[in-house]
Formats: C-alpha cells, structure tokens, sequence
C-alpha cells in the first residue's frame, strides 16, 4: 500500500479539547492501531534484523519533548510530560551560552 | 546536481543571517610567528598594521621561544613529519610515550594519554568511561568541547548553576540513585577568568561520592605555585580524578592534548575514547616541542611569576582609570562593556591604536555582558602594558565610560 489510511473522528461542538487534548486523543488512538497491527506494518522485520546483528532492542511508548534555539537542538523521552519536560530543561541548560573559545 | 541553486540561496541566506546578526566571524591575517608584537593584515588585502596581542592564549610566551622551535626542529629531523597512523595501529613513538609520563608527572596524576586536541579530548572522554546508569553533572559555563563531550555520552546530563556550590550539593543529593556521579568543571573558565572552587568540589564530591573532571586548558603552565594548575592553586593535586588540557594555550601553543588521571580511566580513553582511536597521532614535531616546553617550565617559575605579575599590574591599571573588569585571578581579564556595539566599536579602535583585542558579545557571553576580553602574556614587557593601559585609556575616553559602572554605561549605550 502506498499511502497510509487515515479515519477522521468527529468532536461534538461542546467538547472544549486544548492543542494537548488532541494531541494526546491523536497519539492514543494511533497506540491503539499500532498494537492491534500485530506486525503487520514491517516493525517485526526491524526488531528481527537488530536482533541478527545483536542488538538488544526494548522498545515502549513514551513522551518527547524537543527544544530548539537558532543552531541548538535537544530532545528528550520520558514516561510522563513532567518527567520529559524536567529532563529538556537539564538538557538546555548546558546552552546557556556559546562560551568563550 | 545535489548541490542545486536552491540549495546554494539558502546557504547564502543563512550566512546573510550571520552577517546581519553580526555573528559573522572573519580571520584576520597574522604575519609572521605568534607573539607579544605581531603584524596583522586587516581587513584582507590591507597593509600589515604592527600590533600588541592582547587576545591569545600565549600565556607563557612560548609560542615562538627559540629552543621549542629548535626542539620541534630537532623533532621533525630525528622523528619525521607525520605518522600516518593512529596511535594504536603504527603511530606512537618512543617520544609519545616520553610524553605521556612527563605529562603524568607534571600533572601529578596516575597516567595520561594524548589526543590530537584537548577538544578531541573533551569529545571523547565522557562516552569512553561512563554508561547509561550514570550521571554528569557539570558547571553551566563549561567549555563548548565539553558540552559536545556530554552529548556523544550516554550518561545522563545535568548541571549546576555556576560555581555555584549549593546547587552543586542539591544536584549530588538528587542524584545519589546513579552507579557514578560526574561533577565537571572548567580549571579557569574563559569567559570571565575566574578560577572553579576545586577545593570546595573535591569535599563534596568525597562527601556525596563523586568523581571529579577538570579541564585545565587555560590554568596549565601558570596556575599555582608551580604552574600546575587550578589543582595546584586549590591545594587538591591527586584529588581529581580526570585532568583534560591542551598543548595549544601555555604550554607551547602549538596543538594537541591530554587526558590524565586514574589510571583505569586513561586505560578506558585508550581503549575506547573515538577521537583517539579514529584520528592521526600528534605530529613528532609538537611532541618534540612540548617536551621542550616542559622543561622549560620545571626548570623555572620565573615565566608564570612574570605572567602573574604581568595581570596585577595591567587589573591595577585598568582598574585605576576607571573601567569595570571582572574580578579574579587568571590572566584573563575581561573588561566590561555590557552593550554589543560598544565592545565592538572599542576594539576597532584600540586596533587603530596598534591594541589587538576582541570584543565577546551575545550569544557568546550573556546577554547584556558585552566586554572585551584581555588576555595577558609572559611575553609582555612593561612597555606593551603601558602602551596598551594608554590606548585603553584614550579609547575609553572617547566613548565616556572611564569610572562609570553597569547601570551607567547601559543608560548610556543600551542593553
């Protein structure tokens, strides 16, 4: 198949949902379809080739939280928001300045 | 063609960006060998303009000394160019080895191996001795090889505000869970000059178990008694656990660097750290010349006494006419300016008036600490100093800022 498929859901008008609602309501439903695909989207083949070249793989589902400002970037995971967001703010603060050569 | 026009306009629209930002930076063109006097072309195509340096790392004054010339000359003759090699394939010569161990002793530490940069070293430490349960904590004012360092390694990254020793405590308690904690610090950071409180680090790092990282590259030569550097100075030789440096400041200013320390974790840089493993050997010829440099510098204090010497009087001077330096002990002395064009502007004038300096501005510096940075040298003789304290006193002048402090000097050029 050449194109994912997609569904469209519809809100009722009296459902106030923030750009984090969605977000979240989005990333469940995709967990959802991820889990039931049972591999068939080629994800079994990638664990099986690390494996091959002995690669321990976990994998799980996750936060992230991505930080850019003009050249620098950082990105962090985590288990909850609070947690994701705490581990960028560790990681930006090593940008405080450019420094001094 | 992958390098389309598109491709190519946008490149040349971020470098537009730079030069808009005034981010952009230029060489400038020195004539001849690196020293107190130096000839500088600029802007290119100019007339060489005869100038005092006021803005290298030439520390000790031994960039150009005859004997490390003749040193590394002797070198090239008996050891050859190049080795065409990495270190652990057919690139290392008795004179690395030799050294790696004077290294050690000068350093005081258990064992030390050599890298192309101490940027390299920085690159490559981290990742070769720590793992993913592990935790660096490191001052926010860190050198930006150590930041690259951090980031290649698995560990995790914090740090602390800087120098900044309660946060440092809360930070060792917060992270007592980890198999290592890390506390990484800059010897003399380069931005301000000041010198880390290695004493007050190394009882928290015995305290909360920690080890400790050192990047000595703008102490090692001349800090301390001996010239040992920011250990020496703090009174902790043998207490740190990693030493980095560099060969390319003090200590001959040529290129190359180390890391020295336990003896197991130099033996985890050798058999791990990449930049080692995957770049060329240092060049004989600067091995030949640092060795050079060593002796000279266990032979006598009279340069690092010179160059101490050489700080208070220019602190003494600057500061009596009035203008607000940063405070400390290093031969880095950055004079306070706050405001990007001002330092700017002020360095294009003391260049006018044969003073070669650098204004530092954001997002080098913070924003709102625009200076020019100052660097002192053994080679100053008290006439470079007077010439320069006259330019400085002419060109502050001009501009209305002699013994005016931050809140003024903002009022009058802006943030």
């Amino acid at each position: 198949m050449s194109h994912p498929r997609t569904i469209e859901v519809a809100l009722p008008d009296c459902l106030e949902m923030s750009a984090d609602d969605l977000n979240v309501l989005s990333t469940t439903l995709q967990t959802i379809i991820t889990l039931m695909s049972g591999g068939c989207d080629g994800a079994e083949a990638h664990l099986q080739r690390m494996h091959d070249q002995r690669w321990t793989v976990e994998w799980g589902l996750t936060w992230i939280a991505r930080a850019r400002r003009d050249g620098s970037y950082e990105e962090a995971t985590g288990p909850t928001k609070q947690e994701t967001l705490a581990r960028l703010g560790r990681l930006t603060s090593l940008h405080e300045v450019e420094g001094c050569p | 063609m992958a390098f389309s026009t598109t491709i190519r306009q946008a490149y040349q629209d971020e470098l537009a960006g730079l030069r808009t930002a005034g981010l952009f930076k230029e060489e400038r063109y020195i004539l001849g060998p690196q020293g107190a006097d130096i000839e500088v072309e600029f802007p290119a195509g100019a007339d060489g303009r005869p100038v005092i340096n006021f803005c290298a790392n030439n520390y000790l004054g031994l960039s150009s000394h005859p004997d490390v010339v003749a040193a590394a000359r002797r070198g090239l003759e008996t050891h050859g160019y190049g080795l065409s090699s990495v270190r652990f394939i057919c690139g290392t010569q008795d004179i690395h080895r030799k050294l790696e161990k004077r290294l050690t002793e000068f350093l005081e530490t258990e064992d030390t191996l050599l890298f192309p940069s101490c940027m390299d070293a920085n690159a490559g430490c981290f990742e070769a001795i720590l793992g993913e349960e592990d935790v660096m904590i490191a001052d926010r004012l860190v050198h930006a090889s150590i930041v690259d360092g951090m980031r290649l390694c698995k560990a995790m990254r914090d740090t602390y505000k800087h120098s900044d020793m309660g946060h440092l405590r809360d930070k060792l308690i917060e992270h007592q869970d980890k198999r290592i904690r890390m506390i990484i610090t800059d010897g003399v950071f380069s931005m301000d000059g000041d010198l880390a409180k290695l004493d007050e680090i190394v009882a928290l790092a015995e305290e909360y178990n920690a080890m400790v990282f050192l990047d000595d590259s703008h102490a090692s030569g001349f800090i301390g008694k001996t010239g040992r550097g920011t250990h020496e100075h703090c009174g902790v030789m043998g207490k740190i656990d990693v030493i980095t440096t560099t060969m390319g400041k003090g200590l001959g200013g040529a290129s190359g660097g180390c890391v020295s320390g336990r003896r197991e974790l130099v033996e985890m840089c050798r058999q791990r750290a990449r930049p080692y493993l995957f770049s060329n050997t240092v060049a004989p010829m600067i091995v030949a010349g640092t060795l050079k440099v060593l002796d000279l510098v266990f032979a006598s204090t009279e340069r690092r006494d010179r160059l101490e010497a050489n700080t208070s009087y220019w602190r003494r001077g600057l500061t009596e006419m009035g203008l607000d330096l940063k405070q400390g002990e290093s031969p880095i002395v950055p004079v306070m300016l706050y405001n990007a064009k001002l330092a700017q502007d002020m360095a294009r004038d003391l260049f006018a008036e044969g003073i070669y300096v650098v204004g530092f501005f954001f997002p080098v510096v913070p924003q709102g600490a625009a200076r020019i940075r100052t660097q002192l040298s053994a080679a100053h003789t008290q006439a470079h100093l007077d010439k320069g304290l006259a330019a400085f006193r002419k060109v502050a002048g001009k501009y209305g800022i002699l013994g005016k402090g931050k809140r003024e000097i903002m009022e009058m050029y802006g943030k």
